[in-house]
């Protein structure tokens, strides 16, 4: 069995505005094992971006502030640790790489002094063999020319020159883990596919755990090992990708499927969405948070929160009422369609 | 680089003829001349000053032989020193040049800390204090500023409490450069500092800040190393203006401080129709203008790599 990487227990993250306490997530639990892709899916507000910058404490503390919880990184407990044992975990045990490519590196720096910085920064390597070592971390991600390159400056990248840079840079001290926060949404499809080339490539160089966070299902498929599909702060259906793709339990992951468009659609065909919002997690509802939206919804999904029900043996489980054993069956439901 | 340089200074020469020119003819419908002075002088004398100092001319033949000579850098005699413009300049620029160094050194450095440290503990009583003394630096003229610091500072303190630390006028010791300087930066400060903290709050919240704290950095380094130099760059921008402010703002302080500057000798030779003392000192202050912006936005290019200087 592989090495255990990280592992989350039941997280909640609140933000504290001045309208009151937005909880952005509500009791996360997962685990990512060394080596392994996560995904985690879920629309914009579900708490998807948060979980994963609190793994590195880098959401600004005030106002985030973690209400519960545990995060065990390797050795490190990164609740109980201070800004200063996070700087030393931060970059080195995990680093990120971002959504947007062209605003995440700093302008008026060489890019070859940006992709080396975490690596002078945690080892004390000297200026010499740090510029020689940025070369070979360019020519890993398999940028052109690494020697004129490094000492370009990012203006003078592309968007996927720039994260492939960005990749570098996360990995250039080997971390355990690496989150990927949306990190093809800002880049066009075919330099997309290229880049998650690229990852899936040094994940299995480098046996490098991997956060996957994304809104983009297509992406999901190709690369990631498990899934985790996550609505308002919670995870509400977690398994491998087959079971997550062909065999889900859970009606939000049933409709994220449904609405993804289909190559053999007819033109008139409209695309299917699902209706409504999610919920407004300054008042979090008290039952499911995917009630209000839910075809199958009963009426204890509007005064109760589900547990996850584990479905075999592989880690899929899904939290929904649906699943209890004495849930009705559907004809008595009278479910609408 | 090269190419970009000779054109600004072909700009610059086109800008400083215009200069003259308008200078030259908007002087000279000033009424009065220079020779109308308390003492009455005999019309013999008159006619012969006039001839010496070539005013007996028609104004437009004086003009070419002002333009002739100013290409061979000869700005002409004081009408009223009777000595070389050029010395006077050189002379004096050099208390003026002094204290426009210490005013502006004073504004950027602390301007650029104050604004830089009150984006950094936004909120905090270093932020409120320091947007304080900007809002002062911005509305007080430096003119009252100075007449008040005279008298708290200069005469006040001396009086009650018999501290003589800072003379109110005067010219040679360091402790006579302080409140002048004082007075005469503390605006520009005001501006710098302002702008410091926009633009620094501005690149505290964009995206490379972000990637810098996920690589593991403190909160000193992200500071130093990542945003000084980007937050900086509008500070770069106006410094141009700022240097301008700076310079006109010697001609009144000089004034009330009672220093011997450049300034004040631009002011008197206004008030004395020193014909050729006011041209001197215009076309001094103008190319020193043009220099300092043309520095500014070399500079620009030299601390941005985006910024292309060719076109």
């Amino acid at each position: 069995m592989a090495e255990r990487v990280l592992t989350i227990e039941d997280l909640r993250v609140s933000f504290d505005t001045y309208a009151g306490e937005v909880q952005a997530v509500r009791g996360v639990s997962l685990h990512v094992d060394a080596g392994e892709v996560l995904a985690i899916v879920g629309e914009s507000g579900c708490g998807k971006s948060v979980t994963a910058q609190t793994i590195m404490k880098l959401n600004p503390m005030p106002p985030a502030r973690i209400a519960g919880g545990k995060i065990q990184l390797g050795e490190y407990d990164i609740v109980a640790a201070s800004e200063k044992e996070m700087q030393k975990i931060r970059g080195k045990e995990v680093s990120m790489i971002f959504q947007d490519p062209m605003t995440c590196m700093n302008p008026t720096t060489q890019v070859g002094k940006q992709v080396i910085e975490s690596v002078r920064l945690h080892t004390k390597m000297g200026r010499k063999e740090a510029a020689e070592q940025a070369v070979d971390h360019l020519t890993r991600v398999h940028i052109p020319n690494p020697k004129e390159r490094v000492k370009q400056y990012p203006h003078e990248f592309s968007g996927g020159m720039r994260q492939r840079a960005m990749i570098a840079m996360a990995l250039s001290c080997k971390p355990k883990l690496l989150i990927a926060d949306e990190p093809t949404t800002a880049l066009d499809v075919t330099i997309q596919a290229q880049i998650m080339q690229l990852l899936a490539e040094l994940r299995s160089q480098m046996n490098t755990a991997i956060i996957l966070i994304t809104h983009d299902l297509g992406v999901v498929a190709g690369i990631a090992d498990r899934v985790a599909v996550m609505y308002a702060g919670k995870i509400v259906e977690t398994g491998t990708v087959n079971e997550i793709f062909y065999e889900h339990k859970h009606p939000y992951t049933e409709a994220l499927l449904g609405s993804l468009p289909h190559t053999d659609a007819r033109k008139q065909e409209r695309l299917i969405s699902i209706p409504g919002t999610p919920p407004d997690l300054l008042n979090p509802p008290k039952g499911c948070g995917f009630a209000a939206r839910c075809r199958h919804c009963m009426q204890i999904c509007r005064e109760e929160l589900p547990p996850a029900y584990p479905i075999g043996e592989t880690g899929h489980a899904s939290s929904c009422f649906l699943l209890h054993p004495d849930c009705p069956s559907a004809e008595e439901r009278g479910d609408r369609t | 680089m090269a190419r970009y340089i000779i054109k600004r200074v072909a700009y610059a020469v086109l800008t400083l003829f215009v200069l003259i020119s308008l200078t030259f003819f908007m002087m000279r419908m000033l009424p009065g001349d220079p020779f109308l002075g308390d003492k009455t002088v005999s019309a013999t004398t008159l006619a012969n000053m006039n001839a010496k100092y070539g005013l007996d001319q028609p104004v437009f033949i004086q003009y070419l032989r002002y333009m002739g000579n100013c290409l061979r850098g000869d700005l002409g005699m004081s009408i009223v020193y009777n000595r070389d413009v050029m010395g006077i300049i050189s002379d004096s620029f050099m208390v003026s040049a002094d204290l426009g160094i210490r005013a502006l050194l004073f504004a950027t450095i602390m301007g650029i800390l104050l604004g830089a440290v009150a984006a950094v503990k936004r909120g905090s009583i270093t932020d409120s204090f320091s947007m304080f003394v900007a809002m002062v630096g911005v509305s007080v003229p430096s003119f009252i500023l100075g007449a008040l610091l005279q008298y708290f500072l200069g005469l006040q303190l001396r009086k009650t409490f018999h501290i003589n630390l800072f003379p109110i006028q005067g010219w040679g010791s360091f402790n006579q450069t302080i409140l002048p300087a004082f007075a005469l930066g503390l605006g520009s400060l005001a501006t710098v500092s302002r702008l410091m903290r926009t633009s620094m709050l501005d690149v505290l919240s964009s995206d490379y800040i972000k990637t810098a704290k996920s690589k593991g950095l403190s909160q000193r380094q992200i500071i130093w190393r990542h945003a000084v130099r980007n937050a900086i760059m509008p500070v770069v921008t106006i410094m141009g203006p700022t240097v301008a402010a700076v310079l006109t703002g010697t001609f009144v302080i000089e004034s009330i401080f009672n220093i011997p500057g450049l300034g004040k000798y631009f002011v008197i030779s206004i008030k004395d129709l020193d014909y050729t003392m006011i041209s001197g000192t215009v076309v001094f202050y103008g190319g020193l203008l043009i220099l300092c912006t043309l520095v500014v936005d070399l500079l620009y290019g030299f601390i941005d790599p985006r910024v292309k200087l060719e076109e």
